[in-house]
C-alpha cells in the first residue's frame, strides 16, 4: 500500500480556521463573535489607506485576516492571525485605520457599517505567545492578543499584553477562555504560509481541479487557462498571494503542457485529447487514472523537495535534451516531472 | 409491451398465489411472475449523451420525456419505460428479471464520468420512509470493510419476514450486539393510500422499488413519488444549496457562504490510513480517487475526485467524524453515496448533519 504523505498545516492556517469558527455557527467551538451578533463577513479584506502615505503608489492597503461586524451596534472587529511574531509595519497601519474610521467605511459595504459612532477593534490571534510577548516588550502592541494554546485546547485573552478591546461586547466575548476540543481545518485547508513548504500539496489540489474540469468538458471543447480553472473551482487559492499563485500556476501549466500539448497556439494544454475510454474506464496517456494520480503525487513530491528552501530562485526553463528521443514519450512519463531534469537552470520570468 | 404492463398490474393483485411464490423465492428458484419495478437513476446528463451498450436502444413515445428502453439479451428482447419527467431523477419502470435489469443499469451507471448514479437510501432514510407502515419484510446488510475492531462483527446479513416486523426491527436496533451492524439494505412495507387499495412494496438502498403484491398501480406511483420527490430530492437539494461551501472572491477579500457537512460516527474508526487508502481506490462502491494528507495519526485531509461525474470535494477525517467541504455546484448525490456507504461499512448509526448541527436527513 502506498505511503500516506504528510503536509502539516502552518500555524497560520490553523488560526485562520479558528477565526472562521468564531464568526460562524458551528458545533465544534463556541462561536463567541457570531453569538454576540458579529458574524464573519470577510477574509483578507483589503483596506486601502491612501492618506497613510500620500506618496505611495499604489497606496498602502493592509488586509486583516478576518473581519466581523454588527450592523445593529455599528461595530467591527478584525482579527489578525499570527503563527510567529507581530509585524510592526502592519500594526501601525491597523492602528491608523482604527483612528480613521472613514477609510474603512469607504472600502467595502460588506461590513454593513456607517461612519457615525463606528467602533473599530483589532486583535491579534496567535499560537506563539512567547514570540508575541518579546515583540511587545520591544514595541508595545496597541491591540489585545488572543492566545490559542493547542496543547491545552484553549483560546484565551493574554494578560501579558496591556491593551484591551474598545467594544464592551468584544471584551465580554473573550472574557472567559474558549474550549477548542477539536479544530477542523476543512473550512480553510491552506493559507499563504503553507507555500512553498507544502508545494506538492498545492500541485495535487490543482491537478484534482484540472481533472475535475476535464470531466465537465467534451473531448473537443477548449480548456480554459489554468488560472481561470483554479480560481473558479477553488477561489481560496486567492489567499496564497499573487506572486506565489502565479509561480504555482506557471509550474503546473508547464507540467500539463509537456504532458498534454495542444496544437492550438492559443491553448496551453488539452487533457481530453489524450483521454481514452476502455471498458468504461478512463485512461490518460495509457495510464489508469489511479496510476496517473500516483505518478503525479510522486512527481509533486520531487518538485517540492527541489522547491523547498529556494524561495527566491526562479524556475528554470524546461530542458528537453534530457528526454530520450528514441523512446516513446509515454514511457518516460514517470520521470516527467523530475525537477533535476527539467528545472536545471535559473529561469528569468521576463524572458517568457 | 402494453400487454406486459397490464400483466404487471394484474400480477400485483394475485394474492392467492403469493405464498407459493414466496416459497419459490425462498428456495432460490426463479419466479415465473413478472413483478413491477421502479428503478431511479440520478442523472446530470441528457439522454442522448449517455454512452450506451449495443444491446440498449431508447425508442421515442408520443411524450418527449418518456422513452421506451429496448433491451436485447441473448436475442431475447424486453421493453421498459424510462420516465424523465424530472430531468435529474429518471425512473425506469420494468418487468424484467431484477438481476438482469439491475446489471444493465449498472453497466450504464458505473462507467467513469457517466454522469449517472444510483439514488442512495441510507439506513436512516429507509427507516424514515417505512415509519408508520407495517414492515412485512426487511434485510440488513453490514460489511466491516475498514476492519473496525470497535464493531464486533466482520459482516452481518439477515433477512426477516413477518406479518408486521416493526417490533422486531426495534429490538434488533437496540440489541447490544446486532445493533452495531443493524444497517437496513431494504424494507418491505404494506401500504394503502386509498380505501380498498393496497400494495406491498420493497424499497432498497439503491432506491429501487419492487412490488410484490397489491391491487393499485396508483399506490405504486404515489409511493414512488413520495420516495424520490418527497424525500430524496429535497435532501440532495438541501445539501447542494445549504451544505455546500462557496468562497466569493473579489479584489477586496473572500466571503464564505454555505456550510460544511459532518458524518458523525458512534463507533470510532481505528486505522485512518487504511480507511483513506481504501476510500480512494477508485472502485465500487465508493468510486472515489484522490490524494491523502496525513496531519497526524488521528487527523487526515483527503482531496476527493468522484468518478461518477468528476466532481471534487475535501474530506477531513477524524476517528469519530468525517467533515466534508463540498464546493458549491458539486453534485450532492456524491454525499448521499458516501453517507449511505458509511452506514453500510463503518457504522450504521452514523449521522449526517451540517457543520452548525442541523440534521440533513429527517429522522
Amino acid at each position: 500500500m502506498q505511503e500516506v504523505l504528510s503536509y502539516p498545516p502552518s500555524e497560520h492556517t490553523k488560526l485562520m480556521n479558528l477565526c472562521v469558527l468564531l464568526g460562524r455557527k458551528n458545533i465544534f467551538i463556541k462561536p463567541t463573535l457570531y453569538d454576540r451578533g458579529y458574524p464573519l463577513r470577510e477574509l483578507g479584506l483589503r483596506i486601502p489607506i491612501p492618506s497613510f502615505d500620500p506618496d505611495a503608489v499604489p497606496p498602502p492597503a493592509p488586509t486583516p485576516d478576518a473581519g466581523y461586524s454588527s450592523t445593529q451596534k455599528n461595530a467591527v472587529i478584525f482579527l489578525e492571525a499570527k503563527g510567529g511574531g507581530s509585524d510592526e509595519d502592519q500594526v501601525e497601519k491597523f492602528y491608523y485605520i482604527q483612528q480613521h474610521p472613514e477609510t474603512l467605511v469607504a472600502t467595502s459595504n460588506k461590513l454593513q457599517i456607517n461612519e457615525i459612532n463606528l467602533i473599530i477593534d483589532f486583535g491579534i490571534i496567535c499560537s506563539n505567545i512567547e514570540k508575541i510577548s518579546e515583540d511587545n516588550k520591544r514595541n508595545p502592541l496597541p491591540f489585545p492578543v488572543l492566545y490559542y494554546d493547542e496543547k491545552q485546547k484553549l483560546l484565551s485573552s493574554s494578560n501579558l499584553i496591556k491593551a484591551s478591546f474598545l467594544n464592551p461586547d468584544i471584551i465580554e466575548a473573550f472574557s472567559d477562555p474558549i474550549s477548542i476540543p477539536r479544530l477542523p481545518l476543512v473550512n480553510i485547508p491552506f493559507s499563504s504560509y503553507d507555500y512553498p513548504e507544502n508545494a506538492a500539496y498545492f500541485i495535487q489540489k490543482i491537478m484534482i481541479m484540472v481533472l475535475s474540469k476535464s470531466g465537465k468538458l467534451g473531448k473537443y471543447e477548449r480548456f480554459p487557462p489554468l488560472e481561470e480553472i483554479v480560481t473558479q473551482e477553488y477561489p481560496l487559492f486567492n489567499l496564497l498571494g499573487k506572486r506565489e499563485f502565479h509561480e504555482l500556476i506557471v509550474t503546473v501549466e508547464r507540467i500539463l503542457y509537456r504532458l498534454f500539448p495542444d496544437d492550438n497556439p492559443d491553448s496551453s494544454f488539452d487533457i481530453n485529447k489524450y483521454r481514452e475510454v476502455k471498458k468504461g474506464k478512463i485512461f490518460l496517456r495509457r495510464r489508469s487514472l489511479k496510476k496517473f494520480l500516483g505518478i503525479l503525487e510522486s512527481s509533486a513530491i520531487e518538485y517540492q523537495k527541489y522547491r523547498r528552501g529556494t524561495m527566491q530562485t526562479k524556475l528554470s526553463r524546461w530542458d528537453n535534451s534530457k528526454l530520450d528521443s528514441q523512446r516513446d514519450l509515454y514511457d518516460q512519463i514517470d520521470q516527467f516531472f523530475d525537477p533535476t531534469l527539467f528545472f536545471t537552470k535559473n529561469y528569468d520570468a521576463d524572458d517568457e | 409491451m402494453y400487454t406486459e404492463l397490464e400483466k404487471a398490474i394484474c400480477n400485483i393483485s394475485q394474492e392467492d398465489e403469493e405464498e407459493a411464490e414466496e416459497e419459490r423465492l425462498a428456495e432460490g428458484k426463479s419466479t415465473q411472475k413478472k413483478y413491477l419495478k421502479a428503478l431511479p437513476i440520478e442523472s446530470n446528463i441528457q439522454l442522448e449523451n449517455v454512452k450506451i451498450d449495443k444491446n440498449i436502444e431508447f425508442l421515442p413515445t408520443s411524450e418527449k420525456s418518456i422513452k421506451i428502453l429496448k433491451l436485447t439479451r441473448f436475442s431475447k428482447i424486453t421493453y421498459s419505460y424510462l420516465d424523465m419527467l424530472d430531468k435529474r431523477y429518471w425512473i425506469l419502470y420494468s418487468l424484467d428479471n431484477s438481476l438482469d435489469i439491475k446489471k444493465d443499469i449498472k453497466n450504464l451507471i458505473q462507467q467513469n464520468n457517466s454522469h449517472l448514479d444510483y439514488t442512495w437510501f441510507s439506513s436512516t432514510s429507509l427507516m424514515k420512509l417505512s415509519s408508520g407502515y407495517s414492515k412485512t419484510r426487511f434485510s440488513m446488510k453490514f460489511l466491516n470493510l475498514f476492519r473496525n475492531e470497535n464493531i464486533p462483527m466482520k459482516r452481518l446479513s439477515l433477512q426477516l419476514s413477518a406479518e408486521d416486523a416493526s417490533d422486531i426491527v426495534e429490538n434488533l436496533i437496540t440489541n447490544p450486539f446486532i445493533g452495531k451492524g443493524a444497517c437496513f439494505s431494504n424494507i418491505e412495507v404494506l401500504l394503502s393510500y386509498n380505501q380498498g387499495d393496497f400494495i406491498k412494496t420493497r424499497l432498497s438502498m439503491d432506491g429501487s422499488i419492487n412490488i410484490s403484491r397489491g391491487n393499485s398501480i396508483n399506490d405504486v406511483l404515489e409511493f414512488q413519488k413520495k420516495v424520490i420527490q418527497g424525500h430524496y430530492k429535497p435532501i440532495v437539494e438541501k445539501i447542494e444549496q445549504e451544505f455546500s461551501t462557496e468562497y466569493i472572491s473579489t479584489n477586496n477579500g473572500i466571503e464564505i457562504k454555505g456550510d460544511i457537512l459532518s458524518i458523525k460516527l458512534s463507533s470510532k474508526l481505528e486505522n485512518l490510513e487504511f480507511f483513506t487508502n481504501n476510500l480512494l481506490k477508485g472502485t465500487n462502491p465508493f468510486r472515489f480517487l484522490g490524494f491523502v494528507n496525513k496531519i497526524d495519526d488521528e487527523h487526515y485531509m483527503v482531496d476527493v475526485l468522484d468518478l461518477h461525474n468528476f466532481g471534487h470535494f475535501d474530506i477531513e477525517v477524524f476517528p469519530d467524524e468525517l467533515l466534508i467541504n463540498l464546493p458549491k455546484g458539486t453534485c450532492g448525490n456524491s454525499i448521499m453515496r458516501l453517507f449511505t456507504l458509511c452506514q453500510g461499512t463503518i457504522d450504521p448509526s452514523a449521522r449526517l448533519s451540517g457543520g452548525a448541527g442541523s440534521a440533513v436527513i429527517p429522522s
